[in-house]
């Protein structure tokens, strides 16, 4: 392009802002005119201002309200039941000894009159973990070898997830759209809060550690409901369906998911366990005496071996690993650790 | 450990999970070409809440239909569509003139490379703004995206009207030279 003696540049933009000179408007009508050139580079400069305006526009549109809105019309048929189990859920959170019916049978009786509730299922293997953003914005953070089932489009008056396994929940604010997270034969309702709640099918108990907010435990019948405040960890025993409430630190339950490993005064049978789901490998204790062995340690991104050597320096411990051997599908069996008594 | 070979993604393996009715896939797709076919549709209707509701529709008629459809690019699928209903939404307006107009001007303006995704402005346009000086990417910033008029924005920084128009242009050329190769992709055979 030749040099031009006005600024061909600060005019197009002063027409696309709006801003320019009648004059000046006609002079670049001119300058546009003269040559196929000049007329290419308008128009391209024409599509950068759209692109962004383009830009701009799409920014403010709200993909995911939008999928709600169709998903509510595509995926659920009948909303009128609802309604009813709002209240029982309302009414759960107020007196929830009077009420006799599970959430957990409530929501079942929802989903096959609602028909197309569709789920979506979060899944953690052995020796990793993850998180994740659920629909209305709470944030869950996913233990190793656990599971959240939770719908595509939670219902409109109360947010129902269910938890095999352990998981950290940042729950999204909203005192009239209760969330509730459900597992084995518990509830645990809240409104916005900040909790972890570990509960592994394989043990028999589920803990709850509550850091901010509040948050009700209750059993599946509803007769048994216990409130948390902060710092305080409820146990849940599936066999006897008590709760137990005591006030800890909750640091080393939530450790965990910052990629954490704290033991605090712990038992080595629970250490072992939850180092079997943090490597995805399996420990045998060859001598019944190390169960009882208390345990406190932190570690950071540590491999198992150097686990396991400090392992053996800080306690009476002696340990072998065995070489994992090829399966008959090309994959590796689990690594076995065997713990002996020094 | 297994490594299981990772496959290339296709619109036409994305459609043959849509037939099988994978809600979790037509969620993707939904929302990778939600907002950018809005702002197509709104390029022809001219206005945005219309345009939401044509491309919700065009979606929904997707997933009501999705057994019997066969789609072998979702880009050109969803153009058709949205493009037929956009145009039967002015012919609905019974406004004749208008509509004999608005379609001239789709023909003319509208074209299919008008579409783009959120992705892929997101990554070309993104970067090359952040690229611009300080103070001029600062102006840009506030006319492209916050919508100020040149005067507020010379209000809010204490600088003259004449500055912010200066600004603005030389943001336009830095950008250009940035987007360069894009924008001659957007007019291949235009004026010849």
């Amino acid at each position: 392009m030749e040099k031009e003696l006005f600024d061909i540049d600060q005019l197009i933009s002063n027409r696309f802002l709006g801003t320019i000179t009648p004059d000046n408007d006609q002079l670049l009508d001119k300058w546009i005119g003269e040559k196929i050139e000049n007329q290419r580079y308008f128009s391209e400069q024409k599509k950068l201002w759209e692109l962004f305006t383009m830009h701009q526009k799409m920014q403010q549109i709200d993909e995911h309200k939008a999928f709600q809105k169709i998903s509510a019309q595509l995926f659920t048929r009948k909303k009128r039941n609802i309604l009813a189990y709002i209240q029982r859920i309302a009414a759960i959170m107020l007196i929830p000894v009077v009420i006799a019916s599970s959430i957990y049978i409530l929501s079942e009786k929802t989903e096959r009159k609602q028909q197309a509730t569709v789920y979506n299922t979060a899944e953690t293997p052995l020796g990793m973990r993850s998180s994740l953003v659920l629909p209305d914005g709470t944030k869950v953070w996913l233990n190793a070898g656990s599971k959240l089932r939770y719908p595509v489009l939670f219902s409109e008056k109360y947010r129902a997830v269910e938890l095999c396994g352990e998981a950290y929940f940042e729950v999204k604010k909203d005192k009239k759209w209760p969330f509730v997270v459900t597992s084995g034969n518990m509830n645990i309702v809240v409104s916005g809060t900040t909790f972890n709640c570990n509960a592994y099918d394989e043990n028999n108990q589920i803990e709850t550690v509550l850091v901010e907010g509040q948050v009700t435990v209750i059993n599946e019948s509803a007769t048994i409901s216990k409130e948390l405040l902060p710092n305080e960890l409820a146990i849940f025993s599936k066999n006897n369906q008590q709760i137990v409430k005591s006030k800890i630190n909750p640091e080393k339950y939530i450790a965990w998911k910052s990629g954490k490993l704290m033991f605090r005064d712990d038992k080595m049978d629970l250490v072992v366990e939850k180092l079997e789901r943090w490597y995805n490998v399996e420990f045998e204790i060859k001598d019944k005496e190390i169960t009882n062995y208390i345990y406190t340690a932190t570690f950071i991104d540590e491999s198992l071996d150097q686990v396991l050597k400090m392992l053996s320096l800080s306690a009476p411990i002696r340990y072998s690993v065995s070489e994992r051997s090829k399966l008959g599908d090309q994959t590796f069996e689990k690594q076995t650790v065997k713990l002996y008594k020094k | 450990m297994r490594v299981n070979e990772v496959k290339p993604i296709t619109d036409q393996g994305l459609a043959a999970s849509i037939r099988n009715s994978n809600q979790g896939v037509f969620e993707l797709v939904f929302k990778f070409y939600y907002s950018g076919l809005v702002v197509y549709a709104d390029k022809i209707v001219q206005n945005i809440d219309v345009s939401e509701d044509i491309v919700q529709s065009v979606f929904m008629k997707l997933w009501e239909t999705r057994e019997t459809i066969e789609i072998r690019s979702f880009r050109s699928y969803f153009i058709q569509c949205v493009k037929n209903r956009c145009i039967d939404h002015i012919r609905n307006q019974h406004v004749k003139s208008k509509f004999d107009h608005r379609i001239s001007e789709t023909n003319q303006f509208v074209t299919d490379d008008d579409l783009w995704t959120k992705s892929d402005l997101a990554g070309l346009i993104e970067e090359s703004v952040e690229s611009l000086p300080p103070r001029c990417r600062e102006i840009f910033k506030m006319s492209r995206y916050e919508n100020l008029k040149i005067a507020e924005i010379a209000g809010q920084l204490h600088i003259s009207t004449r500055t912010v128009e200066t600004q603005i242009s030389k943001a336009l050329k830095i950008l250009r030279l940035k987007l360069v190769d894009y924008l001659s992709l957007l007019f291949p055979l235009f004026f010849s």
